[in-house]
């Protein structure tokens, strides 16, 4: 596949070894600019790993090494000249579990990524943290609470506060490590409402063990088994018709 | 993908109304047939579209209930409505060998283009009773198929009428019975879309054949 | 035959608690007896005169413990102004960084310091300090006294700290923080309750400390707030008058044990509160 001008992101042959557990083997993806990307696969296939080392958080497990190159902006940012802190100001990451952080008021949670890189301005902090909460649909339930602890909220509206907090230091593009498994149906539902609108101004790349949250939301579909990457393409075609028959058996339900 | 139940059943009230306007402009010969084609092959591109992007729809959006009914319903009603134009174009052909048109041909034509408006708009406004209405209407529609057979076979007996305008004649008069029988079709997907009921086949609603 | 098994199974649970409630008594009764003791004997003499004044020369019935007050207030603080900064820093070293050998090292240091002998300790000071010095000073008191303080802050920061769930942490790297404004401004604000509780824990064990005072700050029976000369503290006060042959100053001697048990309580109180209130204030809603 040939770079494009709405490439964003370029990831060429990443290796990931947990020790001498080779997780993620050789998988080379391309992203395009304001697109939703999932990556789905049985448990155990790597995604999360694979995910993980797109803002180079993998970095945080003891024993993880990853090889090969993720082109982003013209650089490498898997290389060790590069500072991750500089790549995660780029690329954001929404968790698995709902994680406010503690001590925090609910607005101390938005704004507590600019504020640490500096900026003070009381009005400028307090409007962004206004049109964050919005993009995050949770303006119209919080905006009369903002003191109040963020760990006083539901796990639905907390998981939403994280998406603000994430989307409060202007990431171009958002990972988002299956973002709505710990959360009921209608929390989900809210969820996935507010990517469609996200979207438009951010890159999502999201692992989800659900592939029916990635056949609704997701414009391409990647297929992981056992680290290897096993088919992707537009979900349109993954999922009406996948080139590939163990595509076809897990899109089917026949195993994972 | 954005696609909603709604957008589906949007693409067919477009297709019929390029559908509707075949049906009207069949028998008007000052229509040039080149126009009368291009409209079909309108149709046939809905068609294709339409089944593609509801199939799409219940892959990618899971639907349930009144959503996945309508998605199964678009997906008949648009079949039925490619049907009603074939008849329709098909039918200019054997209307083009009448030296003259009685009238009940043209009461059986207004009746269909009744039939077919009644169905959509039951569609439109998710109206089972204008449905029911149009269904029990297609019993007018084959007694004046009958009435026109049997007057050009009598007029075909007694040589009153060549053989080829009198086919022709009882061709155009099959065509336009077919169309009201695909609008009962459609007036039926609509009930099911509706209220879930699968009311086919039940003797009640249509005449004793 | 069922209804007897019931019957035993009930017996049972009931002895069992019974069992409990006694042994439950066994520490509770104690503790009330000797409070009631204390007040009993030392309320009396609480009086503005104990709190305002110094002590009045031998034999003379009246005086207070104000400088002894005070004097406890300058050595402890003292005490935790140094020891409770690098107690948390360290504290916060072992948890966030804590494999390797200069981890295990420390973690193996503060636990021998936790079980060294406070006199001890104040011996260590004595030559630390009172020697070279030539005198007993408040310094070489407040130096005991945060060899006390020291790994208590250090043990109770660290498990804090690792109470905070690794993806808090992830989070906080993931926004694009480095790794230091990551544990001080996220981890380390996040837990201040709990740390603030580990700080009042220590700092109330420090105060009670009599041994380790008794040859670096010596005591004094004057006013004194000078850092390089014997200073007067509490628990010292109590001591020398408790031994000494004067009923007047055995009755002060009760007044202040009454106080400085008020005192440490009071902070025990005041940590379980403020835990109750960080989990009240954030308790989840569902």
């Amino acid at each position: 596949m040939t770079e494009t001008d709405n490439t964003v992101l370029n990831v060429k042959n990443l290796n990931v070894w947990y020790g001498d557990f080779h997780a993620v083997k050789g998988i080379s993806l391309e992203y395009q600019r304001n697109t939703i990307s999932a990556i789905i696969g049985p448990s155990g296939c790597g995604k999360s790993t694979y995910l993980r080392c797109l803002n180079r958080i993998h970095e945080e497990t003891p024993g993880a090494r990853a090889e090969g190159e993720i082109l982003f902006q013209g650089e490498n940012i898997l290389s060790k000249m590069v500072d991750p802190v500089r790549v995660r100001r780029s690329i954001g990451m929404v968790f698995q579990k709902p994680n406010p952080f503690p001590g925090m008021s609910i607005y101390d949670n938005v704004v507590v990524g600019l504020k640490l890189q500096g900026i003070k301005k009381k009005n400028i902090l307090m409007e962004h943290a206004e049109k964050c909460l919005q993009k995050a649909a949770l303006w119209e339930e919080v905006k009369d609470k903002l003191n109040r602890p963020g760990m006083s909220l539901s796990g639905g509206q907390q998981q939403r506060l994280c998406i603000a907090r994430s989307l409060a230091v202007s990431p171009p593009i958002l990972l988002m490590d299956e973002p709505t498994s710990a959360l009921d149906p209608i929390a989900t539902a809210k969820i996935e409402e507010l990517m469609s609108e996200l979207k438009k101004e951010v890159t999502v790349i999201i692992v989800t063990h659900n592939m029916q949250q990635a056949a609704r939301i997701a414009d391409n579909t990647s297929f992981f088994v056992l680290g290897d990457l096993i088919e992707h393409g537009l979900s349109e075609e993954i999922f009406t018709n996948p080139k590939n028959k163990k595509t076809e058996d897990y899109i089917s339900g026949k195993f994972g | 993908m954005n696609m909603t139940s709604q957008q589906l059943i949007d693409e067919i009230l477009e297709m019929a109304s390029v559908v509707e306007a075949i049906l009207d402009k069949c028998m008007d010969m000052k229509i040039p047939k080149d126009k009368l084609e291009e409209l079909e092959n309108k149709v046939n591109q809905f068609h294709i579209k339409i089944d593609d992007d509801s199939f799409k729809y219940i892959a990618l959006k899971q639907p349930h209930a009144r959503d996945l009914r309508i998605a199964l319903s678009m997906m008949k009603i648009n079949a039925q409505l490619e049907r009603v134009a074939d008849e329709a174009y098909n039918l200019r052909r054997y209307y083009n060998e009448l030296q003259i048109t009685p009238s009940a041909i043209k009461t059986l034509h207004d009746q269909v283009k009744k039939m077919i408006r009644g169905a959509i708009d039951a569609l439109v406004t998710n109206n089972t009773y204008q449905a029911t209405e149009v269904i029990k209407s297609d019993r007018y529609a084959n007694e004046l198929n009958r009435e026109i057979m049997k007057e050009y076979v009598e007029k075909m007996k007694n040589n009153e009428m060549s053989f080829d305008e009198g086919l022709s004649g009882i061709r155009v008069a099959k065509n336009l019975e077919r169309i009201g029988d695909l609008s009962t079709n459609i007036a039926e997907d609509v009930i099911f879309i509706v209220s879930g009921s699968d009311i086919r086949h039940q003797s009640q609603l249509k005449e004793q054949k | 035959m069922r209804e007897w098994h019931l019957k035993y199974r009930k017996l049972k649970n009931i002895v069992f608690h019974m069992a409990l409630v006694f042994a439950a008594c066994a520490v509770i009764i104690p503790l009330f007896m000797v409070i009631q003791y204390v007040m009993i004997k030392g309320f009396n003499s609480l009086n503005w005169d104990f709190f305002t004044q110094i002590p009045k020369p031998v034999g003379e019935v009246g005086g207070g413990m104000k400088h002894a007050i005070i004097g406890t207030f300058i050595i402890v603080g003292l005490a935790g102004s140094f020891a409770i900064p690098l107690g948390i820093i360290c504290g916060a070293y072992l948890s966030e960084y804590g494999r390797g050998k200069i981890a295990a090292l420390l973690r193996l240091s503060t636990d021998v310091l936790t079980g060294i002998p406070s006199i001890v300790i104040g011996i260590f000071a004595y030559l630390l300090v009172v020697v070279p010095l030539k005198q007993f000073s408040t310094l070489a008191g407040a130096l005991a006294l945060s060899i006390i303080i020291l790994p208590v802050v250090i043990r109770s920061t660290e498990e804090i700290l690792k109470l905070v769930p690794r993806h808090i942490r992830e989070a906080g790297l993931a926004l694009g923080l480095p790794r230091w404004k990551m544990i001080f401004f996220i981890v380390i604000k996040g837990s201040r309750s709990g740390l603030i509780t580990g700080v009042i824990l220590a700092i109330s064990r420090a105060a009670g400390e009599t041994a380790p005072l008794l040859f670096t700050s010596f005591g004094n029976m004057y006013y004194s707030t000078s850092l390089t000369n014997p200073i007067a503290s509490l628990p010292v006060q109590i001591y020398t008058y408790a031994i000494s042959p004067f009923d007047d100053w055995q009755r002060q001697a009760w007044a202040g044990a009454l106080v400085l048990i008020i005192l440490v309580l009071g902070l025990n109180l005041i940590s379980r509160l403020i835990m109750n209130r960080q989990q009240l204030g954030f308790g989840r809603r569902k």
